[in-house]
């Protein structure tokens, strides 16, 4: 009997292991929905087709008041601030605005740390003096910045000031950890892609040094094809149109990356378009992906630059931040 | 779970004044419960209407106070929704259910007085323990992320334990010896996670044995 048991218990034990991905939840400290957020206007770009009600100028307080309430309005939980690093229209120690308007009017909205790596490249052949391009990649395996590298490109002149700007009382975190996200492991854009790994650990290593803390990495999965040996923390996949949702599993961790529509046909060069259908695009995408996601990426709440926003517009109201709401509300 | 041990433990109270009572009954009925939500976007997909049962006791006590306890089990309120779209040149048809289904214990005293010789009027409020369990099902996954879904179709289920103020008055009219007709309606609030606020309304009619 004895013996029947533990042959019973074993196997209870097996099928367990095997059903949980995750024996522990990781704990977030806020809402799973967040949204991509972008701040570097002084006007509406050319590009945009359908037209914020709100006058679009981060010059002024009362965009960023806007902009911060539509996103407590929608039930977001935090906004990743797309940064482009130091010097550029979206340095991060611009984000003190932000804060200030989240102290206004949503006390309760986290910012992640969301690191667009084609900003490192362009970045790096700027000081090279080859101007604002990518056509020169840029070496993972120089961490010291000695040839067409250097981790000071992404941690001195990006996630540190970012981590210098925004307190840690405004951090998504995760199990206490600040989230950062880290975008396209481009094979045009790098070389020695296998030291994507190496890359990380610099970082990690930098931030615990500066900041006591350890974040938590989201990258997008081509850097884990790029190098498996990537110890990234969790991944998601950036939408490719025509593909309007996705979700990617690591480490027990489920991260969705959908987008309510995209226009890029008055972009230069012009680019792909996926059709809002009326709101069905968003809905069908939320439906696919919610449920089983820890954390809901959505491009964009502000990207007027490819017609990707959230924000209320004289095309569609307030139809976006009304199907988020419900999201935000009944599945969470 | 904590609001229905309160209820539970005030029913018990109520049973010293029961030692008191000149009439005690038990009884069950059929219902059928209405939710209406204020008009929001996060309150979509949730009016409904449902049949369901209440088994229900009560007492008059010193001739003008009533007493009740009801225990009420709704069937589900069901919204279902097709949701047709373009993806990538081809049509395709989302079917989701958003599902309601809800229990709750109320203890509720008043006023009683009678009608005629054969029936008998009551006014009452109290307090409703309410459980709320929203369930969510869609074949979204299946449809739009393809072999890369973990399931075909999801399910996502949110619990809500409350305590409400409940109302409302019924008739007990006599039938045959101490077997009566029962028939009234309540009036609630509905609390749900996160902030969302609607009425709940339940007619009910059904037979009780007086002791």
């Amino acid at each position: 009997m004895g013996v029947l048991m533990l042959r019973v218990s074993a196997v209870v034990v097996v099928a367990l292991l095997v059903r949980c991905d995750r024996l522990v939840a990781l704990e977030l400290n806020a809402g799973k929905y967040g949204a991509m957020f972008s701040w570097w206007y002084d006007a509406l770009p050319t590009a945009t087709i359908y037209r914020p009600t709100v006058s679009w100028d981060a010059r002024d307080a009362g965009w960023w008041s806007a902009v911060v309430k539509q996103a407590r309005e929608a039930g977001l939980g935090w906004l990743a601030a797309g940064c482009w690093g130091e010097d550029t229209t979206a340095d991060p120690v611009t984000l003190r605005p932000l804060l200030n308007a989240i102290d206004r009017e949503a006390p309760t909205l986290k910012v992640a740390l969301f690191d667009d790596t084609t900003s490192e490249v362009l970045r790096k052949n700027e000081t090279r003096g080859r101007g604002w391009t990518l056509q020169s990649r840029f070496d993972l395996a120089d961490l010291e910045g000695r040839r067409e590298g250097g981790v000071a490109y992404f941690y001195d002149q990006q996630w540190k000031r970012f981590f210098q700007t925004v307190p840690s009382r405004y951090w998504l975190t995760i199990d206490g950890r600040p989230v950062v996200f880290m975008w396209h492991g481009g094979y045009e854009w790098y070389e020695n892609q296998n030291f994507f790994h190496a890359l990380l650990d610099a970082l990690r290593e930098r931030t615990q040094r500066d900041f006591g803390v350890n974040p938590f990495v989201i990258v997008e999965e081509s850097w884990l094809r790029l190098d498996p040996a990537t110890a990234a923390d969790a991944a998601y996949d950036w939408f490719e149109p025509p593909a309007f949702a996705t979700v990617e599993g690591r480490n027990g961790f489920r991260v969705a990356n959908v987008v309510p529509g995209y226009d890029c046909s008055r972009c230069n060069p012009s680019g792909p378009i996926i059709a809002r259908q009326n709101g069905a695009t968003y809905q069908a995408a939320l439906q696919a992906v919610a449920v089983d996601a820890d954390l809901v990426l959505i491009e964009g709440l502000t990207n007027v630059d490819e017609n990707a926003h959230l924000m209320e517009s004289t095309a569609w109201g307030r139809l976006y931040l009304s199907i988020t709401k419900w999201f935000t509300s009944n599945i969470r | 779970m904590i609001p229905r041990i309160i209820g539970l433990f005030v029913c018990t109270l109520a049973a010293p004044a029961a030692s008191a009572a000149q009439d005690v009954w038990v009884g069950a009925a059929i219902e059928h419960a209405s939710h209406r939500f204020d008009d929001a976007p996060e309150t979509d997909r949730l009016d409904g209407a449902a049949p369901g049962m209440i088994v229900l006791g009560g007492a008059r006590v010193w001739r003008h106070v009533a007493a009740r306890v009801e225990w009420l089990r709704d069937g589900r309120m069901t919204d279902a929704e097709s949701l047709t779209l373009d993806v990538a040149g081809r049509t395709v048809t989302i079917e989701s259910t958003f599902t309601q289904r809800t229990r709750a214990l109320t203890a509720l005293g008043g006023f009683t007085h009678t009608l005629s010789s054969r029936a008998r009027i009551s006014y009452v409020a109290g307090a409703a323990f309410t459980y709320v369990e929203r369930r969510f099902e869609t074949n979204a996954p299946g449809v739009i992320l393809g072999g890369r879904a973990p399931l075909a179709t999801t399910t996502s289920t949110q619990e809500d334990d409350f305590v409400t103020l409940a109302g409302g008055a019924d008739a007990i009219i006599r039938l045959w010896n101490a077997l009566n007709a029962i028939t009234g309606v309540r009036l609630q609030e509905l609390k749900l996670d996160p902030e969302l606020s609607g009425r709940r309304v339940t007619v009910f009619a059904g037979v009780v044995w007086v002791f």
